[in-house]
């Protein structure tokens, strides 16, 4: 597991030695608690759900949040909570207020109501201490193409408020984490697009954030790089960082994510483990037919299912027991029709989200 | 330990908010230098400017102006006026007909249209007309005063001519009239001395008596004392026949006497009448002739009292003289702190607001926002950036500057560089502003130019501003740009003190003040369009 280097005491006095006209004679303890931040986040328990997360420190607490442009609602008296630690996954149709969310949950934008709080603290009220608790991968590239690598990197290490050394001790093994170190005097123009993404990463890690918000982030990504993204989100949160990441790719957030919370309609839908929501969904197998006359009325006479979804061509049957209605569905569906297509299977997901979602619309 | 924490963590935050600030500098320079086509025009944009400017505009003349001619027939005096023309500063160009000079001047062939009357004199009633092309509204007046001054210094010649022609006949009538004062004066008292000479032979006249009667010698006595005689005589009177024959005779000649006496004294008091008209007349010749003498005497007086009396006076009797109210003599010095204040509004305008643009419609830009760096820092680092840029440019102008007005430069240096850094904060807070506010780099870049060229538009440097309406006028003069060049003037050629500038100073205080204000709010509004 890749480690930040602790600060050291030759680090921090290497570090302040140009300004110690400025600063003065200090206590080198007050800097080295400064430089390395808070301490390191606590163990959390294995099998935490969301509901008894707010207890933990560094949690983050979305409290009856709404946010509307102009007569636009796009969040509406939306609560939540995510814990410390943990990789929560935020999914919903596009324009359903996912970005919204981030950048109130950053304090980039002000709700017209309810209060966002890390670690106790409200996050609009210590707007400008709390920033450095957080880092942000937006969906587009948010950094600059002239720069190379590094000097991206240092900017906005510098706009954090971090010095010269400081950020020269944490380069190279930020860079490697990400994989960049080889292309560090690369133009940032010039990299390939999953360079950029995981440059847009590494720009949000530099000051070392508890938390890392990423939008999106293999969006426009081939699945190899994917995969490298993936990868690298995990060895992050090995860092005890709390990830908040969203994404269309519903088997990427099952993947990775410890917590989901489903959007729809400017409100949290669902939220939970994946584990759980599946669980909640998939009590039924699901049983998808496609015959060759494409009707179905007939057919599902006198099969009980608990729940039937029909489609254009095919329904999909959540039944408890598959193994007694299947013998029943081949027998009348052979007798008169021509059977297609027949799948038995768990719900995933995607298939919860887009449940979920289509239920939020009706 | 409390107390010496806060102090600590005040200096903590000064020394992020320096380091923000050094690095956003740094970004912003790396940002333009790696742009090469950014780079070259930023650097050698102004030399090539100040290069053009300076050779353009390093005299104080006129060139090419070039009049087009007309007559039906020239005159002397005209070739005389044209040839006049042609030694000065102009390109004089006859032309066939009247048309065609208007219609090179309309092509932009020809600045003047002269169209002079056939067989122009002196005294010739008809005008020279000057046609000029008054839609080169930048070119017109100093064409017209060009052409007019060397027209009417023709002019101021040929009446001095004509006025020296006149005070020479002046002087010569005054020299001719001087001995007729003498003559007058003789003939005057000849007359007088007539007047007392008839005067005299009318007393004489009136002193001659020619009364005569036949009474008067008593002849009617003799003969009544004849008569008694012959009666107590008892004389024969026949005897006395002869006797008073004789008596009766010189009656006659008595009576005769009479007569002629008579005429005499009409003759007489004829002539006394004839000496009283030719004394009266005497006497008016005499006056006439005083009044002549008192006349001439009096032209003559006049003539060599005349307060002008040489032919320039009389020619040009207020003597002109326009006196530059500083000693720059070429127009590269009076152009210097336009092309700076210019060049300032200009390039602070458009780099700054680019600048900002560029940066808005960055993707980094978000990321800007949730750092903990206040939009102050960020405000500050982005006028800090297009100064530095703006004073590397206006380095290599004032160090061209340098080479062709050391002297004057250097002495006011000190007061030209605040003022200098006053004027670029100002228009790069309203690039910022600019920047901050419009969506676009398009759009931004026309809106810097559109506020410069109405800016441009409202100052003297087009138009005088005394061609503007009043009310135009009046906003005019609140124009930054105005304030801006009419202060920097004010301390480069009149090295005035900021205490005599006080009031503009103040008003260009505060535009920085508002417009860094605006900016502020401005960034904050653009959170809104990420």
């Amino acid at each position: 597991m890749l480690k930040y280097p602790e600060i050291s005491k030759e680090v921090i006095q290497k570090a302040i030695s140009p300004y110690k006209k400025i600063l003065g004679n200090i206590n080198l303890s007050y800097y080295k608690k400064f430089f390395n931040k808070s301490e390191k986040p606590k163990e959390t328990r294995e099998n935490e759900i969301v509901d008894n997360s707010a207890k933990l420190s560094g949690s983050i607490k979305v409290n009856s949040i709404s946010k509307s442009f102009g007569q636009n609602n796009i969040l509406n008296n939306i609560s939540l909570t995510i814990p410390k630690g943990k990789i929560f996954g935020l999914v919903g149709v596009s324009g359903s207020g996912k970005t919204t969310l981030l950048k109130l949950i950053v304090g980039f934008y002000k709700p017209n109501k309810g209060s966002i709080s890390f670690d106790g603290k409200d996050v609009l009220k210590y707007n400008k201490a709390l920033r450095k608790s957080f880092g942000f991968a937006s969906q587009e590239n948010c950094f600059y193409g002239r720069l190379n690598v590094e000097e991206n990197v240092r900017y906005f290490g510098q706009l954090y408020g971090l010095t010269e050394d400081f950020i020269d001790s944490r380069m190279d093994s930020l860079l490697k984490l990400v994989g960049l170190f080889e292309s560090r005097k690369t133009l940032a123009e010039n990299l390939s697009t999953g360079m950029r993404r995981r440059l847009d990463i590494a720009c949000s890690l530099i000051h070392d954030p508890n938390v890392l918000i990423m939008d999106e982030p293999t969006e426009d990504l081939d699945p190899n790089l994917r995969k490298e993204v993936i990868s690298m989100i995990k060895k992050i949160n090995q860092e005890d960082k709390t990830i908040i990441m969203t994404s269309h790719l519903l088997n990427e957030i099952e993947n990775v994510c410890d917590v989901v919370g489903i959007i729809s309609n400017g409100k949290i839908a669902k939220l939970g483990s994946p584990e759980q929501l599946k669980k909640e969904y998939s009590k039924d197998f699901e049983i998808h037919l496609e015959t060759a006359s494409k009707k179905y009325t007939q057919l599902l006479k006198g099969i009980k299912a608990d729940k039937v979804i029909k489609k254009k061509k095919s329904i999909t049957l959540y039944v408890k027991e598959p193994e007694k209605i299947l013998p029943k569905l081949i027998s009348k569906a052979g007798k008169k029709d021509k059977i297609l297509n027949l799948k038995v299977s768990r719900p995933s997901l995607s298939e919860v989200f887009q449940y979920i979602t289509k239920n939020a619309k009706k | 330990m409390q107390k010496n924490n806060k102090k600590l963590v005040k200096k903590l935050r000064a020394l992020s908010i320096v380091t923000a600030f050094l690095g956003l500098i740094k970004k912003n320079l790396k940002l333009i230098l790696r742009s090469k086509s950014s780079a070259t025009i930023f650097f050698l944009g102004p030399l090539i400017i100040v290069f053009l400017v300076s050779a353009a505009f390093n005299t104080s003349s006129l060139f090419n102006i070039k009049i087009g001619a007309y007559s039906d027939s020239y005159s002397q005096l005209s070739e005389s006026l044209l040839t006049d023309l042609g030694q000065k500063q102009f390109v004089i160009e006859k032309i066939e007909t009247k048309e065609k000079c208007l219609d090179d001047l309309k092509n932009n062939l020809i600045h003047v249209c002269a169209i002079i009357p056939q067989n122009l004199e002196i005294g010739s009633e008809e005008n020279i007309d000057f046609f000029v092309d008054n839609s080169k509204i930048n070119l017109v007046w100093i064409i017209i005063d060009a052409v007019s001054k060397r027209v009417s210094t023709k002019s101021t010649e040929l009446s001095q001519q004509l006025a020296s022609n006149l005070l020479s006949t002046l002087e010569k009538t005054e020299t001719q009239l001087s001995p007729k004062i003498q003559t007058a004066s003789t003939i005057a008292s000849t007359n007088k001395n007539l007047e007392t000479k008839f005067s005299q032979i009318s007393t004489s006249l009136n002193s001659l008596d020619l009364s005569f009667t036949v009474g008067k010698i008593g002849v009617d006595k003799i003969s009544s004392k004849l008569d008694d005689i012959i009666k107590d005589n008892k004389f024969n009177k026949s005897l006395f026949g002869e006797v008073d024959k004789a008596i009766l005779s010189s009656i006659d000649v008595a009576e005769d006497y009479e007569t002629t006496m008579k005429e005499a004294t009409t003759i007489k008091e004829n002539i006394l009448s004839s000496l009283s008209d030719a004394n009266l007349l005497l006497s008016q010749n005499a006056q006439g002739a005083k009044d002549i003498e008192t006349a001439i005497t009096s032209i003559s007086s006049d003539i060599s009292n005349a307060k002008s009396t040489s032919a320039e006076q009389i020619a040009a009797p207020i003597k002109l003289s326009i006196n530059p109210i500083s000693t720059k003599t070429t127009n590269i010095n009076f152009l210097f702190p336009t092309l700076v204040v210019l060049i300032i509004m200009f390039i602070g305008l458009l780099l700054s607001s680019i600048l900002v643009v560029r940066e808005k419609l960055s993707s980094a830009y978000f990321r800007n926002f949730i750092t903990p760096t206040h939009d102050l820092v960020f405000i500050l680092g982005d006028y800090a950036t297009n100064l530095i840029i703006l004073s590397l440019q206006l380095v290599i102008i004032f160090g061209v500057g340098l080479f062709f007005f050391k002297e004057n430069l250097i002495s006011v240096l000190l007061k030209t560089s605040v003022l200098i850094f006053l004027l670029s904060t100002l228009f790069i807070s309203l690039g910022m502003l600019l920047g901050y506010l419009l969506r676009s780099e398009e759009t931004v870049v026309l809106a810097a130019f559109s506020l410069g060229s109405l800016f441009l538009f409202l100052s003297g440097t087009i138009l005088p501003l005394e061609t503007l309406p009043e009310s135009v006028k009046q906003i005019a003069d609140f124009n930054p740009f105005v304030l801006g060049e009419s202060v920097l003037k004010k301390i480069m050629l009149f090295n005035l003190s900021f205490t005599e500038l006080g009031f503009t100073l103040y008003i260009l205080l505060s535009y920085i003040l508002v417009s860094f204000v605006l900016v502020y709010f401005a960034r904050k509004l653009s959170k809104r369009s990420i």
